[in-house]
């Protein structure tokens, strides 16, 4: 195990310590990480629905292997890696295969943003922790397995802490006032998986 | 051939027009007086004085990936037999079996000649290419790993980078069989390894060297070079080609 994790950490010098830090002063969210369990939102949703929409209905949107939106995509049970460089923190799903730029050059989320599938992602650093603000998703995907809809309006929060050098803790707050009442938040928890890797996994292969 | 073509154009340039970012300036290009980025400004290097391929890429025009083999002669692909007779088909039937139809991914190296962006970035232990074209992502490591026992083969294979001088050279192998080269239909079997090198001229152009090395498919391995140029200020888009593919019904073939 030790001997793995040190392999794959090889030319990786930031990452020798749990609390390394990259670059100025931020903290290294680097890894590839799997949650412990496939996160719900509906028990903390659906009390707080005030507008049930289409979504729902149709059936599973990710049946069609469209991509599944944020945070669905990252709730389990598929592991997915951070990369991070001085302009963006990158997000590698095993999910689709799919990729999500984060960017923290201090650019403005997209006044107007065209409706798409992961939204259009922000971060700043709050001490220790990545705070991503994501915005301009379509109204075509479930927030979680169990179906919880969503609007146009949906605002996604996450702040990523790595409360250790094996823990990643992962604080989703959902903002949708056309279809929640008041915004709630969850929190996922992932572990590293210290010699592991993502394998490429394409939906209409899997596809049932 | 024009239903293969306009299949063509939609599935590799089915992007939104409305995407955001499309204008955001590009850190540290080199300008011209005009304020627009000197393409032909020298090549940029990293702290450790390799030549730095990170950027935004896009190939020039469907060329490639029309024909992989494009600059060849035709009698310049060493097919074998079979494979002869199965792009012979493929060539007959339009593309009709091309996976790409049915929103299966590209594989290595059709991804290179893929008419939509591609941005390459570089972390420690691995480069990464993040494609526009079905939001799909490809590591290429560069931390001595090699390729997992258990690997299973897949459209992008297992791919390691190193340096040779200025070129990036990429390997690849654990490719699954199932890949077309090119809308074409140059077949690549599971015994392939693929060679890319990466080799930034100047600043917005570089070449890539791809050389095909299959023996099921192929008699003696053979080298083709493609010249992607750069896109500065921009960023890439979404593009999920499950979203929208009402093509695939219509590609009938003969």
């Amino acid at each position: 195990m030790k001997t793995g994790f040190f392999r794959f950490l090889a030319g990786c010098a930031v990452l020798a310590s749990p609390l390394a830090m990259w670059g100025q002063g931020r903290a290294d969210l680097t890894g590839v990480w799997s949650p412990d369990e496939v996160l719900s939102i509906a028990p903390r949703a659906n009390a707080l629905l005030i507008n049930r929409n289409a979504a729902e209905v149709k059936g599973d949107p990710d049946a069609n292997c469209t991509l599944s939106g944020i945070p669905r995509i990252e709730l389990g049970p598929k592991p997915f890696k951070i990369l991070q460089s001085a302009d963006e923190v990158v997000i590698l799903y095993q999910n689709y295969t799919a990729f999500r730029q984060v960017f923290t050059d201090g650019r403005a989320l997209p006044a107007d943003p065209q409706p798409s599938w992961l939204g259009y992602s922000v971060g700043k650093w709050d001490g220790d922790t990545l705070v991503v603000d994501t915005v301009g998703f379509n109204d075509l995907t479930w927030l979680d397995n169990a179906g919880t809809p969503h609007s146009e309006a949906l605002h996604v929060t996450e702040r990523f802490h790595r409360r250790d050098k094996e823990r990643l803790d992962i604080q989703i707050t959902i903002e949708d006032p056309k279809t929640f009442s008041k915004p709630f938040t969850v929190t996922e928890h992932a572990r590293l998986l210290p010699a592991g890797e993502l394998t490429e996994m394409i939906c209409l292969e899997n596809r049932k | 051939m024009k239903t293969a073509w306009s299949a063509i154009v939609f599935l590799f340039l089915a992007a939104s027009a409305h995407a955001q970012w499309l204008n955001y300036p590009t850190k540290n290009a080199p300008r011209s007086k005009n304020g627009k980025a000197d393409m032909s400004a020298p090549a940029p290097r990293t702290k450790d004085g390799k030549v730095d391929i990170t950027g935004i890429w896009e190939p020039n025009g469907l060329k490639y990936l029309i024909s992989i083999a494009a600059d060849l002669k035709p009698d310049e692909v060493p097919f074998q037999p079979w494979a002869a007779e199965l792009y012979k088909e493929r060539r007959a039937t339009n593309g009709r079996d091309d996976p790409n139809n049915q929103c299966l991914p590209s594989g290595v190296p059709e991804k290179d000649a893929v008419t939509s962006p591609f941005k390459i970035m570089q972390f420690p232990g691995e480069m990464l290419i993040l494609y526009e074209s079905r939001t799909i992502y490809r590591q290429i490591f560069t931390d001595g790993r090699a390729m997992p026992k258990d690997f299973k083969p897949s459209w992008q294979g297992f791919s390691t980078g190193r340096w040779d001088g200025d070129d990036f050279v990429v390997e690849t192998t654990g490719l699954n069989g199932k890949i077309w080269m090119d809308t074409n239909g140059h077949p690549l079997t599971e015994a392939a390894h693929v060679t890319e090198r990466f080799r930034r001229h100047d600043y917005g152009h570089m070449d890539i060297q791809i050389t095909i090395d299959d023996p099921k498919a192929y008699t003696k391995p053979w080298t083709i070079t493609e010249n992607p140029h750069l896109l500065a200020d921009t960023e890439l888009l979404e593009s999920v080609c499950e979203e929208n593919n009402k093509d695939a019904r219509h590609i009938v073939g003969k």
